[in-house]
């Protein structure tokens, strides 16, 4: 009995010896380790503008002030013929490039826009306040954009938008506010 | 070995595609607000308000082609009757109403009043309208048939300050108005017309 075990061992032995070299044998491990950074889309901008009668009567007075993503412009006592101007600075500062996918417009509910093409505008006063552009409107300011070439289409560095608006009889009204909001859409650049 | 490859191949779609979908969703919205507000662009007439023939008793006036006025020996006409009024309800008078009374042929007055830019912007009194007639600068005289049977009744010049601009709570301007009352005038009749001062804002 004693004798009968001893073989059984040995022969367990020989048996995962001989296996354990075959494995050694036929087993091959490959490691491929992946890392991927990814990019930031980041941009910042400024902005100065500048009016018409400044050193002459100084009536009407225009400021930009940018802070955070928004930018905000007011014009203060805008009369007929005041005409104000600036130019919007964008600089990327991310490590990808931005490109100007989309922009909205959203205008006081008595000012209707027309577009001329070209990235020229102008603005109505809705007199018989139907929100539809028709011949009881008049206007009251023209404004136009420039890009930087032709259009935004990438930012690499940076970019500008220089605009300008001339307020205008008959439609300028007297002692009236509004707010306008133009929203700008970035997206990263991408092949596709 | 072809495993490899396909192991290789198919990690390599895999970080495309997670990389691919990341970057489509990268965007940044920049918002620029407009606040714009207008001005007010606003004139007043006001006091003192005057006139040659301004109470019982005084001697009436006359004048001659070049405007120059004398004063004879009777008291016929007037006293002109002068009131500011405020059409629109908005504090500030509009209007001002001359009722010359008891005139004749010959018979001459001159009303003086002040206007005064109560606005914000600086104007430019740009034009005056006598009865439908428009006058840019200097002092015009015209002749006006009130009555519409094709002669003259009265000539008015509008004096003073045609074109010039006033500044925003700057002292007020005196502007004369004459008026001289003439031979084809009709008798029994009371004759209206009407003088319209038009600003304009300044501009650059």
């Amino acid at each position: 009995m004693r004798t009968k075990l001893v073989e059984i061992f040995t022969l367990l032995m020989v048996a995962l010896m001989v296996a354990g070299f075959a494995y050694a044998q036929w087993t091959e491990t490959l490691v491929l380790e992946g890392t991927v950074k990814t990019g930031e889309l980041e941009l910042e901008w400024s902005c100065e503008c500048w009016d018409n009668d400044d050193g002459l009567n100084d009536i009407g007075e225009v400021e930009c002030s940018p802070n955070g993503d928004t930018l905000t412009i007011t014009v203060t006592n805008a009369y007929p013929c005041y005409e104000v101007s600036g130019k919007i600075d964008i600089k990327n500062v991310g490590s990808v490039p931005a490109v100007l996918v989309n922009y909205r417009v959203d205008l006081p509910n008595d000012v209707l826009l027309k577009d001329l093409g070209g990235y020229k505008y102008e603005l109505y006063y809705d007199f018989n306040g139907n929100m539809k552009l028709d011949d009881g409107d008049l206007l009251m300011a023209t404004a136009s954009l420039v890009f930087s070439g032709d259009k935004i289409t990438q930012i690499h560095k940076e970019a500008y938008i220089a605009f300008k608006v001339h307020f205008t009889n008959p439609g300028l009204p007297e002692n009236w506010s509004g707010t306008f909001k133009i929203t700008l859409e970035f997206e990263n650049w991408s092949p596709q | 070995m072809n495993r490899k490859i396909l192991a290789i191949q198919t990690l390599t779609i895999f970080v495309l595609m997670a990389t691919g979908l990341a970057y489509a969703h990268w965007t940044k919205t920049f918002t620029i607000m407009g606040n714009v507000n207008t001005t007010e662009l606003d004139w007043e007439l006001k006091t003192p308000i005057n006139c040659m023939d301004d109470n019982e008793g005084e001697k009436d006036y006359a004048a001659d082609c070049d405007w120059n006025f004398w004063q004879g020996d009777k008291d016929v006409g007037g006293p002109t009757q002068l009131k500011l009024i405020d059409t629109d309800g908005d504090g500030d008078y509009d209007t001002l109403n001359v009722t010359l009374v008891n005139a004749y042929p010959g018979y001459a007055e001159e009303i003086s009043f002040y206007v005064h830019n109560n606005g914000k912007v600086p104007l430019i009194f740009k034009k005056v309208i006598i009865n439908g007639n428009e006058f840019y600068s200097g002092r015009p005289t015209v002749f006006l048939d009130l009555t519409g049977e094709g002669d003259y009744d009265i000539k008015i010049r509008f004096g003073d300050n045609l074109g010039e601009q006033f500044e925003p709570c700057e002292e007020p301007a005196e502007i004369s108005v004459s008026i001289l009352v003439l031979q084809d005038a009709p008798e029994g009749q009371t004759l209206t017309f009407t003088i319209k001062l038009v600003a304009e804002n300044w501009s650059p």
